[in-house]
């Protein structure tokens, strides 16, 4: 049997096909299809000409959901709100980003206040009914909401994370009356307080839903006409994979998959080769995305924003930066240089990938530099022209009368530089030492930064998987799959009643069981974690704490002892003779795959063998110096090969920098661990 | 020697991602949320002369004010008396503070072969500092003493010990120590890690190099922000705008304060003159002059380079001149706890002033208050003592090219965030009755001014105090600008269980009963350019959505809808349109 994943993304479609009794890879790349990328996923999968009978397990990452937020291509929607709440999705926390901007914008609200329509009821913040349910203009709702063309419906009233009866009842009585209408009641996604942040967050979902729904439709048509028989399961935010069944009534988990699922490969790569701690690192065309993986899975946040609008729901903690390989390097008004973040993408790209792009970006700079190998971009299946890209950075040296080669130098520092920083921020806010991790390089261009990045924050190992350029397809062929369901719960600890506690995480439970069932997850593969959200009496900020599963007199103590322990390492300092207060109560529950075998390579001595070595190659390193790089063909590199900085070691997707002085050792699986010698 | 274009990209680079790093520090470390919730801070690194080399953004209104803390600093202790490891603090609005007390600045120099070379700064917001009620925001007091501890720039560390006579100084004069002391804490840890990271840099790229990148900085921000000015034609430009005053309503101190600006742009140079501006107050609506520099500062940079980061060089082609015993820079010991009250609308006049002359690169009016409201009582159901304090949305102005944006925070705000009604629930003893834009209030143009926002909470089962000083009602609305009309005004409104309806501006400790309902309604802005130019398919679409009235969509737009299915009338729009034009170039020419 296979497992088969395929990830969407701006430009192409990356595919990863494991053979689950070799442990055998394949890849592929095939250019996006952005009209319907179904097609350019069907293409992928054709591509790897194996019976999709075969396929156990198939997980799709798909950017239909980004998509269709940014693009403003959702669906026609309508909200249901509790009266004098319908524009808590316009007034929003009435916060201004950009406060220098006399003509700034807040994100529009995707429902129009015309659709946003009031209800007589009341809940209180207790859960008790203060206005019971009146529905009784039920039916000239419907009237005007077909009237007006609408095919989703989002519901969210206030109070309903303490009780959801009101939105149930309304749920029920939509779907008996109007059954073809998309609908998506706020309590079904997410069961936690602040009302701006849960309406925006069903809002978005309606607003998506009968776009992926015809979207996995056509997709599930095609795959079961190519007799695939399997589940097919969908990537998510998260870091874990739902089936697709589940994905139509939550799409908005699914808003984050690409980078979710690089942030899962690092994280999965990781334990396999013994790190707990790594640092995620993704560059690519445009951008630089980077997280935290601590104990082996990827840190998440609970809240995330997309074009400005909140997402309530755990996604895996990514930073990004606009620096990448197109990033452009631009001189501003008063002289100075800049790189980024402005990007040449993918269209046309940098200037030496003679599209008509003019403008020097960090790939022409590293190609000027000796770093890339005009002959060997793709594995040779893409010309690029060192001549254009030349020309594009002597604007920046005839400006600043430098050489080319000390101008494409500095472009390269300064977006270094820029990357570190990012990296650093992401650390110390945190209360991390980057000397604690590795870094995982990944994407087209995160390999070749990584050894430099590290060099500067003194991080010790940097590890590059094989295939870097598909790397997040790879992380899905490793997903589990994942449900987190919490709960907003407000009480001092000391008064919190157990009886009550235990019996909301039996309910968070049963929601994730009824999930993993119809998701054909036996029992024996669910594995539940329970967590507190803890804070000080007072404090705005929550930090989760492990929990147990029934919660004893004897655990609040101990609960409230982790928590002061856990505020230190965060946070600095601690208070523990203040009262502790529970804000939430959290379940994650995964659904445990298999996990496939991998393959390893074949061993070789210390030496690399000879073939692998093509030569070297003349790299400038300032100061008017070359520096001689030896020059490795990745492909032909066997386990435990050593190779001593600095060198370059290519592959048709990407190429890996050992700089001088370090060491680059090939382990069994064909992962480059390069270890930076920091002592 | 000059810095290389790469070096002096990566020290800026460095720089700012150390002040960075002290705000994370605060936020890591910071023991009360008020600072980092509400983003009621400011932090950056700065050379040894209190230039501001690179910051990190927090309240935009507090632009000019870590310079001061330096300056002040050398001033009172003396260059020569600072030593490595020393950190300083200060909160006098009068000596390096520039706010009002509960304001503190923390700084440490960074030395460097045995002189200063730079200084990192903090400016946070703390609980309390004393004074005649809790948390400093008084519509009362007549003289900074009754509003706080005052500390001039002192040394909190002295050689990297802490001193303790100060801290036991401060420990005495707060109402909450260990919350104070707490933050104070944090500040000094983000101060020195940013005063480490300087020292880091110099090391790195040598002194000569890092000082020549530090002077390269502040020249570029120099060239950038005269390239700006370039592209605002000359001239001189007006405009003023009246404070309803600082008193309370039920006893009133001084009422209707002008605020006066007269810009002149000469080619790359910018002169605001604030000559014309009101008297100092007897109230406590005075501002300190450094935050006047800040609000002058801040209208000036939306004008010309709202984009880029802030260094002191920016601001090197604006000159700011401000009478003597003015509002705007009173005489010690005039009361400011209110200082941010006016500094709402000064950077609005400029933009106002300025109108004429950029037309497409400003808005109309705003609704010009942060319409802060403190409530406070005992929680009956759990017996404790509760104050929330907290500011509310309004409208903005209308755009040149589109409506104004409803319910954000006043000008002097930042990316600060409301509290939301379940959060408010859980949090008070309310109910929260409804959160929804106010119908009508946006001010009519052919851009229409954004929409203020009605809160309404309901007192349930306890007896509350109530606290507001809304501004902005009687005598200056959020203003139209181009032919457009202004927009609603700010009101605070309680529902007495009698049916009794009170209309407040300021006052301070009102009861209010179980089940009264205190209703804060914030303005609208104003429009943009005459109402009888807006399409009317856009008035139909406000009427659809409820923003604008039927009524109001023919008398202030002269559009007519008609019929079930809401139609705009287009024959009859244009009729009363006409006539509307005619009947206002009568009223034209009869003035």
């Amino acid at each position: 049997m296979y497992r088969l994943s395929t990830d969407v993304g701006g430009t192409f479609t990356d595919g990863v096909l494991l053979d689950e009794e070799t442990g055998q890879i394949a890849v592929n790349k095939v250019s996006t299809t952005p009209g319907n990328p179904a097609i350019g996923t069907i293409q992928s999968i054709e591509r790897f000409n194996v019976p999709l009978g075969e396929v156990s397990f198939l997980v799709h990452g798909t950017t239909v959901v980004i998509n269709a937020l940014i693009e403003g291509k959702g669906a026609k929607t309508a909200l249901i709100t509790t009266s004098g709440f319908r524009d808590v999705l316009e007034i929003g926390r009435s916060n201004r980003t950009e406060m220098y901007n006399a003509l700034y914008r807040k994100p529009r609200p995707l429902v129009p206040r015309y659709l946003r329509l009031e209800v007589k009821e009341r809940i209180g913040a207790d859960g008790a009914v203060l206005v019971p349910l009146d529905m009784t203009g039920l039916d000239s709702l419907i009237d005007y909401l077909k009237r007006e063309g609408v095919e989703s419906i989002a519901v969210c009233l206030l109070n309903a994370y303490a009780n959801p009866a009101h939105e149930e009842e309304i749920g029920r009585l939509l779907r008996e009356r109007w059954p073809e209408v998309a609908i998506s009641l706020s309590h079904k996604i997410t069961r936690r307080f602040y009302e701006y942040e849960r309406t925006s967050t069903t809002v978005q979902n309606a607003y998506v839903m009968p776009v992926v729904q015809r979207y996995l439709r056509s997709l599930e048509e095609e795959l079961s006409g190519r007799r695939f028989e399997s589940d097919l399961q969908i990537m998510q935010s998260n870091g874990g994979v739902m089936t697709s069944t589940v994905a139509r009534e939550i799409p908005i988990a699914m808003v984050e998959s690409g980078p979710a699922a690089g942030a899962l490969g690092a994280a999965q790569l990781a334990s396999l080769i013994g790190y707990e701690n790594v640092i995620s690192y993704d560059m690519g065309g445009t951008t630089a995305k980077t997280s935290i993986i601590k104990g082996g899975l990827p840190e998440t946040t609970d809240q995330y924003l997309v074009e400005g609008r909140p997402i309530l729901l755990p996604v895996v903690d990514l930073r990004e930066i606009g620096a990448g390989g197109g990033s452009i390097a631009w001189i501003d008004e008063a002289g100075a240089l800049h790189v980024g973040p402005q990007s040449a993408g993918a269209d046309p790209g940098p200037a030496c990938y003679m599209r008509g792009g003019t403008e020097p970006t960090v790939t022409d700079a590293n190609l000027q530099l000796g770093i890339l190998n005009p002959d060997y971009f793709l594995g040779g299946e893409m010309a690029i022209s060192p001549e254009l890209a030349r020309k594009a950075i002597a604007k920046v040296a005839d400006y600043f009368k430098l050489s080319t080669d000390e101008a494409a130098l500095g472009i390269i520092k300064i977006v270094n530089t820029n990357m570190s920083g990012l990296l650093q921020s992401m650390t110390v806010k945190r209360g991390y030492d980057p000397r604690d991790f590795a870094l995982v390089a990944f994407g087209g261009a995160g390999p070749i930064h990584a050894a430099a990045i590290a060099k500067e924050l003194n991080i010790p190992t940097v590890i590059v998987p094989p295939f870097p350029g598909v790397f997040s397809a790879w992380g899905m062929l490793m997903a589990d799959l994942r449900h987190d369901f919490t709960r907003t719960y407000i009480k001092l600890m000391e008064e919190a009643d157990l009886a009550e506690v235990n019996r909301l995480f039996r309910e968070l439970e049963g929601q994730i069981r009824e999930l993993f069932t119809r998701e054909n997850i036996t029992e024996e593969n669910v594995v539940l974690s329970y967590a507190l959200g803890l804070r000080y009496y007072g404090q705005e900020h929550t930090l989760d704490v492990p929990a147990p599963a029934k919660l004893t007199a004897a655990d609040k103590r101990r609960l409230a002892q982790s928590f002061d322990e856990l505020h230190l390492r965060v946070y600095g300092h601690n208070a523990p003779e203040e009262p502790k207060e529970i804000v939430s109560l959290k379940v994650i529950g995964l659904g445990k795959v298999k996990k496939p075998t991998l393959q390893t390579i074949p061993r070789g001595r210390k030496t690399p063998p000879a073939e692998a070595k093509l030569g070297e190659r003349e790299v400038y390193r300032g100061d008017g110096r070359y520096e001689k790089f030896s020059i490795y063909r990745r492909d032909r590199l066997l386990a435990g090969n050593a190779i001593l900085g600095p060198a370059i070691i290519e592959e048709p997707t990407a190429t890996t920098v050992v700089e001088e002085g370090q060491h680059c050792s090939v382990d069994r699986y064909g992962n480059l661990i390069i270890s930076l010698g920091l002592g | 020697m000059k810095v290389d274009p790469i070096t002096l990209e990566v020290i800026r680079n460095r720089l700012i991602a150390a002040s960075r790093d002290i705000r994370r520090t605060v936020e890591r470390a910071a023991y009360s949320p008020v600072l980092y919730e509400v983003v009621d801070f400011s932090c950056g690194v700065l050379d040894s002369e209190a230039n501001l080399i690179a910051e990190t953004p927090g309240l935009p209104i507090f632009l000019a004010n870590l310079s001061d803390a330096v300056t002040a600093t050398y001033k009172t202790i003396g260059r020569a008396n600072l030593k490595p490891d020393d950190v300083i603090i200060c909160n006098d609005p009068y000596n390096g503070g520039g706010t009002h007390c509960p304001d503190i600045v923390v700084l440490c120099p960074a030395f460097y072969e045995g002189e200063i070379r730079g200084w990192a700064a903090f400016r946070g917001h703390t609980v309390d500092m004393g004074g005649i009620y809790p948390g400093g925001w008084y519509s009362n007091t007549t003289e900074i003493f009754q509003e706080g501890f005052r500390l001039p720039p002192v040394k909190l560390m002295v050689e990297g010990k802490p001193n303790e006579d100060v801290l036991r100084l401060i420990r005495a004069n707060t109402r909450v120590p260990d919350a104070v002391l707490g933050d104070i804490r944090a500040m000094i840890a983000a101060v020195r890690t940013g005063s480490k990271r300087l020292i880091e840099i110099i090391e790195r790229y040598g002194l000569e190099v890092t000082l020549s990148a530090f002077q390269e900085i502040l020249d570029q921000g120099e060239r950038l922000s005269r390239a700006a000015i370039r592209r605002i034609p000359n001239g001189v430009y007006t405009a003023e705008a009246f404070l309803d005053g600082d008193g309370n309503d039920d006893a009133p101190l001084d009422e209707k304060l002008r605020l006066k600006v007269t810009i002149t742009v000469e080619d790359e140079t910018m002169t605001i003159d604030f000559t014309g501006t009101a008297p100092q107050c007897r109230g406590p609506m005075n501002v300190p002059e450094p935050s006047t520099i800040s609000s002058a500062r801040y209208g000036f940079k939306v004008v010309t380079t709202p984009d880029l980061p802030n260094n002191e060089g920016f601001f090197r082609p604006l000159k700011i001149i401000i009478p003597e015993g003015s509002l705007l820079k009173p005489r010690f010991p005039a009361a400011t706890a209110m200082w941010p009250a006016p500094t709402t609308t000064i950077p609005d006049l400029i933009l106002k002033a300025l109108a004429p002359a950029i037309p497409d690169r400003v808005r109309a009016g705003h609704f010009g208050d942060s319409m802060a409201d403190f409530i406070y009582g005992v929680d009956p159901r759990n017996g404790r003592y509760y104050v929330c304090a907290e500011p509310d949305g309004g409208g903005y102005g209308g755009k040149p090219f589109e409506d104004g944006e409803s319910a954000l925070f006043s000008m002097d705000l930042g990316d600060t965030y409301n509290v939301p009604a379940e959060v408010a629930e859980v949090r008070y003893p309310w109910r929260v009755e409804r959160f929804e834009l106010i119908l009508d209030s946006g001010g009519p143009g052919k851009f229409r001014g954004g929409l203020g926002v009605r809160r309404d909470y309901r007192i349930i089962g306890h007896r509350a105090g109530l606290t507001v000083t809304t501004d902005r009602v009687k005598y200056t609305p959020p203003w139209g600008l181009f032919g457009g009309k202004d927009g609603k005004p700010n009101i605070t409104v309680v529902f007495r269980k009698d049916g009794q309806e009170e209309r407040w501006r300021k006052v301070s400790n009102l009861p209010l009963e179980p089940d009264e309902v205190v209703s804060f309604q914030t303005g609208g802005g104003g429009g943009y350019g005459s109402p009888l130019e807006r399409d009317p398919q856009l008035v139909l679409e406000d009427v659809r959505n409820g923003y604008v009235s039927l009524a109001k969509a023919k008398e202030d737009y002269g559009v007519v809808i008609a019929g079930n299915e809401l139609k705009v009338d287009l024959k009859a729009t244009e009729e009363l349109r006409r006539k509307m034009r005619e009947a206002a170039k009568v009223g034209e020419d009869a003035r």
